[in-house]
């Protein structure tokens, strides 16, 4: 399994940075995980894209959240949002711990879509662990 | 009424039906000899053109929202083919008829022995076809590029997000490389709800920035800045994923 971390922003570029930074962060840890551990095989590519706009903004330009399994390809494309405001007033920790809420929403999501082959519940247990989220 | 008549229309021999079964076309004050009604060819017109006022009807009444764009477009349409058809009444007239087909036949001695009623229904049936071609066009246009929630969010002005007449807003944005923050590409959508796909994002490890909002020509404008600005530092070459400088 493969772990794609991207990101629809609207936020400004300080922020946009500390964003890329941390989804590598993340992006690394977690791919080790998944390198090191099997948790089915179902998923190929597990892509999350947090979504960062100011919230008052979600209806007016019509975005809405992505929840999409693909079991032709093992494929995911989750797209939930994380309020732009609330971003840029978190320190980084703060900030990390919303992009790695963002991953463990998506993939407690992602658990009830896919029926076998995907050991959801491990996955999401080991990533709280490995960022010692309670 | 003579042979010839009857044959043309056996209603003649219906002793019962008044005006030939046909009111709408004809009065009969005497009972005996049907007459076509006064201005025949505004009647006729409606009838040729009724299919298109019974469509747009229905549509409307079943999904109002997503009918207001085609309807537009239709009327527009309609207009713009009539507009087209004085400009340029040769071309736009071959090219018209071949839209239509072998619907409408206007050729020869036809129409010098039509009555205005016949004339009116070919007529509305003419305006009919037209409209329907464009809206045809239109629809098709907006599965290829383009997308009909466009061109209701343009104001319900049928003008397609592409267009610099777009009144909406219009953001400016950019793709960037996810480890080097490289700009990959710059461009501008009327569509806010338009998003990459996840295959995309993943195969240039691309995150996408929105960065300004603004109306068409200030995006389109803004656009163009900021490649030719990339442009002007890295050695005259594009974002990789621009294929031009607008």
């Amino acid at each position: 399994m493969r772990i794609f971390l991207s990101g629809e922003l609207q936020i400004d570029e300080q922020n946009a940075r500390q964003f890329v930074e941390i989804i590598k962060d993340i992006k690394q840890k977690v791919q080790k995980l998944l390198d090191d551990n099997n948790y089915g095989d179902s998923i190929k590519v597990l892509a999350i894209i947090p979504s960062i706009l100011p919230i008052k903004d979600y209806k007016k330009i019509k975005w809405k959240e992505r929840k999409i399994y693909r079991p032709k390809n093992g494929e995911t494309d989750f797209r939930l949002f994380i309020d732009a405001g609330e971003f840029a007033v978190a320190s980084y920790d703060e900030k990390e711990r919303m992009i790695i809420n963002n991953v463990l929403t998506s993939i407690k999501i992602l658990t009830t879509k896919v029926k076998e082959g995907f050991e959801g519940h491990r996955l999401e247990k080991d990533i709280k662990d490995l960022f010692g989220i309670e | 009424m003579n042979a010839t008549s009857v044959l043309a229309n056996p209603q003649f021999l219906n002793s019962y039906a008044y005006s030939l079964n046909n009111p709408i076309r004809y009065i009969d004050p005497n009972g005996e000899s049907p007459l076509e009604v006064m201005g025949g060819g505004i009647v006729g017109f409606v009838q040729g053109a009724w299919g298109t006022v019974k469509w747009g009807a229905n549509a409307f009444v079943l999904n109002p929202i997503g009918t207001a764009g085609p309807t537009v477009a239709m009327l527009e349409g309609t207009g713009q083919g009539i507009r087209d058809f004085v400009a340029d009444p040769i071309g736009e007239g071959n090219k018209r008829a071949i839209q239509i087909g072998s619907g409408v036949a206007m050729a020869g001695g036809w129409y010098w022995n039509a009555s205005d009623y016949e004339r009116g229904v070919v007529l509305g049936g003419v305006i009919e076809k037209i409209g329907e071609a464009s809206v045809m066009s239109k629809l098709f246009s907006g599965l290829r590029g383009g997308s009909a929630v466009d061109d209701v969010a343009g104001g319900g002005k049928g003008i397609h997000g592409n267009s610099l007449q777009y009144p909406g807003e219009v953001t400016g944005y950019s793709l960037r490389d996810i480890d080097t923050l490289e700009v990959l590409k710059y461009g501008e959508t009327s569509n806010p709800a338009q998003r990459y796909t996840q295959k995309f994002l993943d195969e240039h490890n691309a995150f996408l920035y929105r960065e300004v909002t603004g109306s068409k020509v200030e995006m389109h404008n803004w656009q163009h800045e900021q490649i030719i600005k990339y442009k002007e530092v890295y050695n005259g070459n594009r974002p990789v994923l621009n294929k031009s400088d607008w």
